[in-house]
């Protein structure tokens, strides 16, 4: 039969309140770095992204274009002229 | 352009940050084999796709992001049309576009079914025409 009498659902509070911190502990820092890790990762990504970005600003009228280019000739557009 | 159907871990991996719809490579290839949406990775083992050769590129035609952004609360991923010609021989024969993250180990994102299997002759062009107005796909 469980203690429920208010003291002992008290040191089973503060008892399950230790169990939380004490995992909380270990894992904080893990996480810090998790994060430095993974904030460092999103500026070089960042850097490379906006480099690719700035090139390919023309190719979605390009691609646009040519597939309106595609559909007024029905698909007809013929080969790849030789090189 | 036909109905988009996600596969369903699409959406579990968007939730948990598999994939960027604005930054990562994503990709349509051709198929003839049906997708199943529970399908999770791209692969010509899972999907055959037609040779790499004729102006098909192995692993399809890499996709422009046009916009991938939101308006109050509605967010749309739109795409440019993707054009696949054949030139000096035949593409296929395919029925289904398949779109996947090759940014994330080739993770699916969604499909087109075109209804029936057609081979492009030389000279002849497949057009996915996605919708430059609602997006291939919307979330809110």
């Amino acid at each position: 039969m469980p203690d429920l009498s208010p003291e002992a659902m008290r040191a089973e509070f503060w008892s399950l309140d230790a169990q939380i911190k004490a995992i909380h502990a270990q894992t904080d820092p893990l996480r810090e770095a998790r994060d430095e890790q993974s904030r460092a990762a999103d500026a070089a990504l960042k850097i490379l992204n906006d480099e690719i970005n700035e090139i390919e600003a023309p190719l979605y009228e390009l691609k646009q274009q040519q597939a309106r280019i595609s559909r007024f000739l029905e698909g007809k557009t013929g080969p790849a002229p030789a090189e | 352009m036909v109905a988009f159907a996600k596969y369903n871990s699409f959406v579990e991996e968007l939730a948990e940050k598999a994939h960027n719809l604005q930054s990562d490579t994503f990709k349509a290839a051709l198929t003839n084999t049906a997708p199943a949406a529970s399908d999770t990775t791209w692969s010509t083992g899972t999907y055959p796709a037609p040779a790499a050769a004729n102006g098909y590129t192995a692993g399809g035609n890499t996709l422009t992001v046009s916009s991938s952004g939101q308006s109050s609360g509605l967010y749309k991923w739109v795409l440019a049309d993707s054009v696949f010609t054949a030139s000096g021989g035949q593409i296929g024969p395919f029925r289904y576009l398949i779109i996947y993250n090759s940014t994330a180990s080739n993770k699916l994102v969604g499909s087109y079914d075109r209804g029936s299997s057609v081979t492009l002759e030389d000279g002849d062009t497949f057009t996915a025409d996605f919708d430059a107005t609602n997006g291939v796909l919307q979330l809110q």
